[in-house]
């Protein structure tokens, strides 16, 4: 089993490599090629991952040993780390065919292969990783790849923008996760997970440790999965190429955040105030993000700002102690937004554009496309039996039962979702007035039958795992709310969807919620943006400062050229001091002299002159010949010594 | 055999200087053959040190000046064998990186293997006079070349260079002879100083103010840093490699080896003092970093920050109690000074060959050289990434360690110091999307990607640093048997 476990992790890392060797060694690969290279891998490791079922496969090693910290690394399948690398691994295939056909026409595809099986082993160490250490290596490595895979049109200056900004922001999460493991391996002494669990459940933290702890974790969360106020990198993300984005910035990578809270959740569990936080920051973000999404006219943008805000629903069941719903609706969204992104990828290829103003009545182009849009849509809107129906219901019967004014709430985000879904999914694949219904045809066969795969599983895996998830996972069900709220939840999202459709029918993908949104939008930039300028500031004062420090010198100088003059006169007369009051005046001289040129702007040679004028001793060195330059430095070494030693008796 | 690493170079620049004048590549192939010879001895020097001795070894005493104390006391231990061998290390790829300069080779070869003698001689020294000699001889070759092979500010560079090491040696012998003064017998012994250390109260405190300004200037901490930037800038590819690359741990090893042995008492009283000027440091080297648009300059001021650890992990060993957190910073700190001349060095050198190609250094003047030098920007990235602590190169090894000894200790520090970290990575990052990502320039004519020579200057640097980012344990078990004795110090 341990070996089908680290075959698993090293097939993507072996692609890697391979792709990266192929590609030194034979530059005219084809992409296919390539693309089949990254599949096989995903393949390997899918089977692998799906004969671990139900194992309990571990492996651990010491990394380091540093002082009495022993640093284990280490993997282990559980119910939820082999619930995790199973969609991990069944979306990266899926996301790995659909490259085939998507990267076909791309230049630089050996590049694209190679960074996205780099990904993939990475995420899956994260699921798998049963060391907090090495799931913070696998955290940062996916970093990288998402920075890498952004930025993969690198010419195209929204893409430079988007890896930076990606990069940088979900940094300053993982920092704290970096304090957050830290602290956890003094409390505890491990950074197995296993462990730190094990001590966290037998009370060894207390507060405001705890908290603290926690909340550290959950900054790396909310970098990692969008949440406020780290939002705007996913936008932004979106200039990666759209397997990229259905890949990491929507069903795996963004899913981190709610994975390690889910990972950590007796963690969590412990301190009340840190789950308050979760419930605010998800709230809030899910509703922003909600709102804004209901005004792009960009659709990988739509379903950038949707991911935010589902990534916020799920954060909010976390805070309502909730985890299994979070569990599952982080698989529903994945398979469901997935589907989305691989059919926006196709309207991309098949159109020429994504922009909704330049879309329209698409549904008869490309029926297959259109048809598993329509059934990922449904499932984002929580209409049954499709995917998000099963977790969005869990999530409020949570909040039924925890708190009610949160449940009324999700209402109104499932009706946001079901309205911006709807929004665009008209626009794209219905005629409306003034549409310039562009001509389009069906993807290839590879990206069809991966979006396929997908959209089935956007149908069914909700039903799935309300009958068989419970027993996998180590959380408790709850019970199930009251049937009118779950059957209020469902017309709202059928009638966003209506309102939203009917919208786009009449006047077109307009935006009329723009006078709220747009702010809120903007806002969410202006985080990143203003945080930035002003760090830049201080950078710029700090600048300046550093170029007064040689001018502010300037009066010191000029008292120690006054005081040198004065003491070697002084000391003239003293035979013993003469040597070392030369060499002070010589030192001061110099000194001054440098500073004084430097206030008065001109060059630096007279400077280095007029310092080897005053000390006579050094004169010959001013020939020019470098062992006597030194020579000459080793003397006046010597007598400075020597005055010191005279000094101190 | 520890004499003769230290000699060695010395023997061979003299060599040297004796080779005919009109042959600069004979001189640049010696050169480069001594180079690699004192690699071998110091990497035999490695291959012999047992690794479950925490004594000094290869040691050597000898009678130098019986009628002050002073003697010949050279030996290793687990902090300075890895600095030794980080010298002989970068001697070589900096040479190989010359081999076809050819202004006044001979000179330039006599002086970088007469400051390798120095450096070598200063980490293996255990006597304090001893240890002011290689310091000086250490530091001097560096001045003159910043002044003869350096830029067109070379000359205001190298003075203001020498001015500042100047006072700074100073300073630093002032403090030595403190100590030599209250021992008794009179000695420099540094190892009889650790056993029983001279000086207590407000004399000891002035000592430490001396010794602080004295390696404070090398590291550099804030505010004795005003020097680096010029002369880091200023100094030919090669200089500035070697003087970030190992001159800087001059002063880090200092600070941990000296100061911590001859003077605990005085840090653990004014630890709070080191704390506050280390986190100065770390915020205030990373913003300045910030703010540059040279990009040698840049790196110039990071090296600033990733001192700024060193110290950290000396006032994080004053602030606590317990051996197990300071063995950790104090882990973190040697490691970090190895990986900064790793990766540093890496960045130097990238910096130069962009810099020998386009004649500028600007970061606006480039864009999109992943399009033209895909080679060069995957190991930019690569140096840049290792710079800001990532998971698998060797910076990340030596920060966690000393910032999580730090958070052991003081949860607020270590945040002070993450800001630090944050925009490290902010600017490394803007540097590599700048750079590296883009459409690639039309004015700038079409650009070669690296060559095997400098492939080979570089290349050893990324694969060392990714040796010790994947398998620490290597080096933190050669380091801890010093850092395991000077942890548990005073407890």
């Amino acid at each position: 089993m341990t070996a089908l476990l680290l075959t698993a992790l090293l097939a993507p890392f072996t692609a890697s490599i391979a792709l990266v060797v192929w590609g030194r060694v034979r530059p005219g690969t084809s992409p296919a090629a390539a693309g089949w290279v990254s599949t096989g891998a995903a393949a390997v490791f899918l089977a692998a991952v799906i004969g671990l079922a139900g194992s309990d496969a571990a492996t651990h090693l010491t990394w380091l040993e540093t002082g009495s910290f022993p640093l284990t690394i280490g993997v282990t399948v559980t119910g939820l780390t082999w619930f995790a690398a199973l969609l991990v691994a069944g979306v990266s295939l899926l996301v790995a065919v659909y490259s085939v056909g998507y990267m076909a026409e791309s230049e630089g595809h050996l590049r694209f292969f190679a960074e996205l099986s780099f990904f993939t082993g990475s995420m899956l160490t994260l699921v798998l990783a049963d060391s907090l250490l090495l799931l913070f290596a696998a955290w940062e490595a996916v970093g990288v790849a998402s920075f890498l895979l952004i930025g993969f049109h690198f010419e195209q200056s929204d893409a430079r923008r988007g890896a930076y900004k990606a990069f940088v922001m979900t940094r300053l999460g993982d920092l704290g996760f970096l304090l957050a493991w830290l602290l956890l391996l003094q409390e505890t002494g491990s950074v197995r997970i296993s462990e730190v669990l094990g001590a966290v459940e037998g009370g060894a933290l207390s507060d405001p440790r705890l908290t603290l702890i926690a909340l550290l974790l959950f900054a790396a969360a909310v970098g990692k999965s969008a949440q406020l106020p780290l939002t705007a990198w996913l936008p932004a993300a979106m200039a990666g190429p759209t397997p990229v984005s259905a890949l990491i910035h929507s069903a795996t990578m963004v899913a981190a955040g709610v994975f390690l809270v889910l990972r950590l959740f007796p963690l969590f569990e412990r301190a009340p105030v840190a789950l308050d936080v979760l419930l605010w920051t998800g709230l809030v973000t899910a509703f922003l993000a909600a709102l804004v999404a209901t005004i792009q006219v960009d659709f990988k943008r739509v379903l950038a700002w949707s991911t935010v805000s589902q990534l916020g629903e799920m954060v909010l069941a976390l805070g309502l102690g909730a985890p299994l719903a979070a569990a599952y609706h982080l698989a529903a969204h994945a398979t469901f937004k997935a589907t989305l992104f691989l059919t926006a990828g196709a309207v991309d290829h098949g159109a020429g554009t994504r922009d909704l103003r330049r879309l329209g009545g698409l549904a008869r182009h490309m029926p297959l496309t259109a048809s598993f849009m329509i059934v990922a849509a449904l499932a984002l809107a929580g209409i049954p039996p499709f995917a998000g129906f099963w977790s969005e219901e869990l999530i409020l019967s949570a909040a039924v039962q925890n708190r009610p004014w949160v449940a009324v709430a999700l209402l109104g985000l499932i009706f946001l979702a079901g309205f911006y879904i709807g929004r665009a999914v008209t626009a794209i694949l219905e005629p409306w007035p003034g549409a310039p219904r562009p001509r389009a045809e069906e993807p290839k066969a590879t990206m069809l039958t991966s979006t396929a795969v997908l959209a089935a599983g956007a149908a069914v895996s909700g039903g799935v795992l309300a009958l068989w998830g419970a027993r996998l996972l180590p959380f408790e069900e709850h019970a199930p709310g009251p049937v009118a709220w779950r059957v209020g939840a469902v017309l709202l999202g059928a009638l966003g969807l209506l309102l939203g459709r009917t919208l786009v029918r009449r006047y077109g993908p307009i935006a009329p919620l723009r006078l709220v949104a747009l702010p809120l939008e903007n806002f969410v930039e202006l985080l990143f943006v203003g945080a930035g300028r002003l760090v830049l500031l201080v950078a710029f004062a700090v600048g300046f400062i550093e170029r007064l420090l040689d001018g502010g010198a300037r009066a010191l100088a000029r008292g120690a050229r006054k005081t040198a003059w004065l003491t070697s006169r002084a000391e003239d007369g003293f035979d013993r001091l003469a040597l070392g009051g030369a060499a002070g005046a010589m030192a001061g001289a110099g000194l001054a002299e440098l500073l004084e040129r430097e206030a008065f702007g001109a060059g630096g040679d007279q400077a280095a002159t007029s310092l080897f004028q005053a000390g006579g001793g050094l004169r010959l060195g001013q020939t020019g010949r470098l062992y006597l330059y030194t020579l000459g430095l080793f003397v006046w070494v010597g007598a400075a010594g020597l005055l010191s030693l005279l000094w101190w008796r | 055999m520890l004499s003769l690493t230290i000699f060695f170079p010395l023997a061979a620049g003299l060599v040297a200087l004796a080779l005919p004048a009109g042959r600069p590549g004979l001189v640049r192939r010696f050169a480069l053959g001594a180079s690699l010879v004192e690699f071998i001895l110091a990497v035999v020097l490695l291959a012999g040190f047992d690794r479950n001795d925490s004594a000094l070894q290869w040691r050597t005493t000898l009678d130098w000046i019986p009628s002050l104390g002073a003697r010949y006391d050279v030996a290793v231990d687990g902090i300075s064998l890895p600095l030794v061998v980080l010298t002989a290390t970068l001697m070589v790829v900096v040479m190989v990186f010359v081999l076809p300069k050819h202004d006044r080779p001979r000179g330039h070869a006599f002086l970088f293997l007469l400051m390798e003698t120095g450096l070598i001689g200063l980490f293996s020294s255990r006597d304090l006079l001893l240890f002011y000699v290689f310091f000086e001889v250490g530091l001097v070759p560096m001045y003159f070349i910043i002044g003869i092979w350096g830029h067109e500010h070379r000359r205001y560079a190298a003075i203001k260079f020498f001015l500042y090491t100047r006072a700074a040696s100073l300073a630093m012998l002032l403090a030595f002879l403190a100590l030599y003064l209250n021992t008794a017998p009179r000695t420099f012994s540094l190892d009889a100083m650790a056993q029983n250390p001279p000086l207590a109260g407000r004399a000891a405190a002035l000592a430490l103010l001396g010794l602080v300004i004295g390696f404070g200037v090398k590291l550099p901490l804030v505010p004795l840093h005003n020097w680096l930037p010029d002369a880091h800038v200023e100094a030919p590819t090669e200089g500035s490699v070697m003087l970030a690359g190992v001159q800087l741990k001059m002063g880090a090893y200092g600070l941990v080896a000296v100061m911590l042995r001859v003077l605990p008492e005085s840090v653990r009283e004014y630890d709070w003092l080191l704390l506050v000027v280390a986190l100065i440091t770390l915020v205030y080297g990373a913003l300045a970093a910030l703010a540059q648009s040279d990009l040698k300059r840049l790196v110039a001021y990071t090296s600033i920050n990733h001192m700024g650890y060193v110290l950290l992990a000396v006032a994080v060993w004053g602030l606590a109690t317990d051996a197990d957190s300071r063995q950790l910073a104090l882990n973190g700190a040697v490691i970090q000074m190895v990986s900064h001349g790793l990766l540093t060095a890496g960045l130097f050198f990238l910096v130069g060959m962009l810099q020998d190609r386009t004649h500028t250094r600007e970061m606006d003047r480039f864009q999109g050289l992943l399009a033209q030098m895909p080679v060069y920007s995957w190991l930019l990235g690569l140096f840049a990434f290792g710079s800001l602590g990532l998971p698998g190169l060797s910076g990340f090894v030596a920060e966690f360690q000393v910032l999580g000894a730090t958070v052991f200790n003081n949860v607020a520090a270590a945040a002070i110091a993450l800001l630090g970290l944050i925009i490290i990575t902010g600017l490394f990052i803007r540097m590599l999307v700048s750079v590296a990502l883009g459409e690639p320039r039309s004015d700038l004519a079409p650009l070669t990607d690296l060559g095997a020579r400098e492939l080979i200057s570089v290349i050893p640097l990324a694969a060392l640093s990714l040796l010790i980012g994947v398998l620490p344990g290597l080096l933190v078990a050669l380091v801890e048997t010093a850092t395991g004795p000077l942890a548990a110090m005073g407890l």
